[in-house]
């Protein structure tokens, strides 16, 4: 733990940790369109912005779309990856951190097992969302239903991050928790560190949905222009407040200056703090270009997209630095011939093979749709 | 290597294997449908480019949406809810799996990942695409599911058929262990089957549909029902492949596990006869009611095939590897010298204040460690209903003396001591749990007691049962309630 991350281990270990923070990254791309998304769904419904509805989800042609009709559209496709793109990493956690990870699931027991009904209603209430059934309800029935996407997702949030920080207590804290019966941990530095992560998912869906109102302005499909000029303004607001959390956080947790400028994550601090200065940038631009050309230009988004990586990337490995950090060097000396034992076992080229085949033909998806989409009939009978 | 030490909560009235049996038995169901509706939209794709259906194309667009609201939304989380309930359960079995084959998991993740994309990239954008990238798409999306199916149903076959593996650890001689072909096979063909029934209820729903193209689409979904012809020697093949100790628990063995099972084939065989006699051999029309019906009698005949696969791996949650209650096997000797519940890294009991003396404490420890995996105490399977009719001394020896009184249940994995704390407990709980309760251990006779017990221990052994035993004692009861009738 005395150099860059994640040199300072044995290959074993340093492998499944880059493993797993790679794929995170993934997840936390997908997971912050979906955070972010359905709370400005949720905000816009309430403030009354935002139609519901089959319109909002099928975005008319000739209809400009908005960032609330694609928010709409696109958040449940999104949740799916945001699912699948998290399996990943929970298999890597598994083998990095078992008796971690399955205790502090033990421990929250009933309290943590309730995300998985709280994840069904979230998912099932954004395609009600999109529904011709809510635009004849009362107006208490729609700001409940645009609320509760929000909330669902927000409560799944805030487990993990119980989750996490209970399973790096130590051995006797949690039997002292056993003892007491609880399922609800708590302790002060959730609220800050969840604002980080929260307020930071802003600025990634600003990102998502910039390419894809881009996307619908390159293939002359209308685009509403306030909604493009507002994207800056709110990625800006979420990137400032998460800087703000960040430093609260900081200056509240007394080993977290250690840790994050210690040897392991101080160069990933610092790719994060330069990949935030790129979004701000990026962003800056933006802000005065698309008032004057109506849309969103390539080169300040693609900035923008490599902060916004680049700073992803930096965070997760100083959240995996803490993580080390917390559970001591001793600790790390038990789990290092856990992972090498892990490292042993057969089917990683196998695993690689399909991988790289798999990512082939997901690549062939894309391309299928975007090579044979034509225009349909009323029968929906594709003609050329 | 130190073992890990986890926390374990109680369940209540319920046994834990129903909740992660009851989950289970949701999620493969779900899990068949998505499969099984790769095949059955190809098969009405292929019909509608070859002008050989007038309304497969309109079917197949309502289906794919119901496919993905249901199978999607509900499968895609309780895949997840899958692996969080299984640490709830036995978080060293999960363990065991995750680390013997996560390199499959992953591999499986990429496969469900080309599922996802490819079956969104239709959802969206089917409506639009030229009839070969329709195609294209579902094929993708049916080999994706297809090869999910594949990966997971390795590890779940090894569970109870390691073979080999339990000497070798070799990754592929474990997951093409004996279960693996035929558990495929029979799960494609139920897939299929699960399938064609779910379409056969949405016939009934799509609106706009004259009643002479619903018979056209119940003929051509009928289609997909063909191979359960297959089912009955698929089915043989799987059981016959099983260990022969387990067979023996689902044909007469264990009472539940047999109802379960004759469910199971009961369900199967009448989807199976209506689907070909009347649907495919008949061209009958069928309605929404009765395929619904159809629909439940299937997932009947799921619930009992899970339910039964998950039991019959008895006294083990992976073969000649981890009991039930998730002490490997390989640890019971050392237990049985250094005890199960004064281990340093122990949790602590909860509520200790219930019970009345230190040694009932020490039972119910002995209790949650070994006994509360699939026992309750008042509730389901409960310990103290089936253990009322016997004496102190019965339980001391039926209790130390375990895999032999009943050999589909592991070895007691602890010392003397704690065998009398758990029989002691247990008779304080027939006694409902009374305020005052004489500690043996601080009798003149205690001496005695240990040593009796120490004996019946030791003639036991550490060793489970053998198969042979197994499957020999479970003969006899299924004989037994034969003769009884």
């Amino acid at each position: 733990m005395d150099t860059v991350f994640p040199f300072g281990f044995p290959l074993a270990t340093a492998f499944y940790l880059t493993l797993f923070v790679v794929t995170l990254v993934l997840h936390v791309l997908f997971m912050n369109y979906v955070l972010a998304g359905t709370a400005w769904l949720a905000w816009s419904i309430v403030t009354g912005c935002a139609g519901l509805g089959a319109k909002s989800a099928e975005i008319a042609k000739n209809e400009p779309a908005t960032s609330e009709s694609i928010l709409a559209d696109w958040i449940p496709t999104m949740l799916s990856g945001a699912i699948t793109a998290g399996v990943a990493p929970l298999l890597f956690v598994q083998i990095l951190y078992q008796r971690e990870f399955y205790t502090a699931n033990l421990l929250l027991f009933n309290r943590w097992m309730s995300i998985l009904p709280v994840l069904i209603v979230g998912f099932y209430s954004l395609y009600v969302l999109r529904s011709n059934w809510l635009t004849r309800r009362s107006v208490f029935v729609k700001t409940l239903t645009g609320l509760l996407p929000f909330l669902c997702v927000a409560f799944v949030a805030y487990s993990w991050t119980e989750n996490h920080l209970l399973s790096v207590n130590s051995p006797a804290q949690w039997r002292a928790f056993y003892a007491e019966d609880k399922e609800i941990y708590f302790e002060p530095q959730i609220i800050p560190r969840l604002a980080v992560w929260g307020l930071g998912s802003i600025a990634t869906m600003c990102v998502w949905l910039s390419w894809q109102l881009r996307y619908r302005s390159v293939h002359q499909l209308p685009v509403n222009s306030q909604s493009m000029a507002k994207l800056p303004k709110v990625a800006l607001f979420g990137l400032l407040a998460s800087i703000a959390c960040g430093i609260a956080y900081y200056l509240s947790a007394p080993n977290l200056g250690a840790v994050f400028l210690g040897p392991m994550a101080r160069w990933y601090l610092g790719l994060a703090i330069l990949g935030m200065i790129a979004q701000v940038i990026g962003w800056l631009q933006l802000l005065r270009r698309i008032p004057l050309a109506n849309e969103i230009s390539l080169k300040p988004l693609l900035l923008t997209t490599a902060g916004l990586v680049a700073t992803v990337m930096g965070m997760s490995v100083c959240r995996e630095a803490i993580r080390l950090t917390s559970l001591g060097t001793n600790r790390i000396e038990e789990l290092i011939p856990q992972h090498a034992e892990a490292m042993k076992v057969e089917g990683f080229w196998v695993f690689l093979l399909f991988a790289v085949i798999n990512i082939g033909l997901i690549s062939w998806c894309f391309w299928l749709v975007k090579a044979n989409f034509v225009e349909s009939d009323e029968n929906g009978k594709g003609t050329s | 290597m130190p073992i890990d030490i986890y926390p374990i909560n109680d369940f209540g009235p319920l046994m834990k294997g129903l909740a992660i049996g009851g989950l289970g038995i949701f999620y493969v169901f779900l899990a068949q449908f998505a499969i099984g509706g790769g095949f059955l939209m190809c098969y009405l794709q292929w019909l509608d480019m070859n002008n050989k259906s007038t309304v497969a194309r309109a079917f197949l667009d309502s289906y794919f949406k119901f496919l993905v609201l249901v199978s999607f939304v509900m499968g895609a989380v309780t895949g997840v809810a899958m692996w969080f309930t299984s640490i709830q359960v036995s978080p060293r079995t999960i363990g065991l799996m995750v680390s013997s084959f996560h390199w499959v998991w992953a591999t499986e993740w990429t496969f469900f990942s080309l599922e996802v994309v490819s079956g969104y990239a239709f959802y969206r954008y089917g409506k639009h695409l030229k009839n070969r990238a329709r195609l294209t798409l579902l094929i993708l999306y049916t080999i994706a599911a297809w090869f999910s199916l594949f990966w997971i149903n390795g590890i779940l076959s090894w569970q109870l058929t390691p073979g080999e593996w339990v000497h070798s650890k070799s990754v592929w001689v474990g997951f093409f262990n004996a279960g693996f072909w035929p558990s495929l096979l029979y799960r494609t063909v139920a897939s299929m089957s699960v399938a064609a029934l779910i379409g056969l209820v949405v016939v009934n729903f799509i609106p706009k549909l004259q009643r002479s193209e619903r018979e056209q689409l119940v003929r051509q979904v009928a289609v997909l029902l063909i191979p359960m012809v297959l089912m009955p020697f698929l089915g043989a093949w799987y059981i016959g492949s099983m260990p022969a100790d387990s067979r023996a628990w689902a044909t007469g063995g264990s009472v539940a596990m047999t109802m379960f099972f004759t469910i199971a084939v009961g369900s199967s065989a009448l989807v199976g006869i209506y689907s070909l006699v009347a649907l495919w051999y008949g061209r009958l029309y069928i309605n929404g009611a009765t395929s619904a019906l159809l629909v439940l009698l299937a997932f009947g005949a799921t619930a009992g095939g899970e339910f039964v696969r998950e039991g019959v791996r008895k006294p083990f949650t992976v073969r000649e590897t981890f009991y039930s209650n998730s002490i490997h096997k390989n640890e019971v000797a050392e237990l049985r010298i250094s005890g199960l519940s004064t281990r340093p890294d122990e949790y602590p009991l909860r509520h200790s204040d219930r019970y009345a003396n230190d040694q009932l404490k020490q039972g119910a420890l002995v209790f949650r460690e070994q006994c509360s995996v699939c026992h309750t105490l008042g509730g389901v399977n409960a310990v103290d209903e089936l253990t009322q009719s016997w004496s102190v001394e019965q339980m001391r020896l039926n209790i130390a003396q375990l895999q032999q009184t009943k050999p589909f249940m592991p070895p007691f994995a602890g010392t003397a001591v704690e065998v009398e704390s758990l029989v002691q407990f247990l008779s304080w709980t027939h006694q409902s749990n009374p305020d005052v309760w004489p500690m043996t251990s601080a009798q003149e006779e205690f001496g005695a007691i240990s040593a009796r017990i120490q004996g019946y221990l030791d003639d036991a052994g550490t060793e489970p049962a053998d198969a042979t035993a197994r499957h020999k004692a479970l003969r006899e009861l299924a004989n037994k309630r034969w003769k009884g009738r």
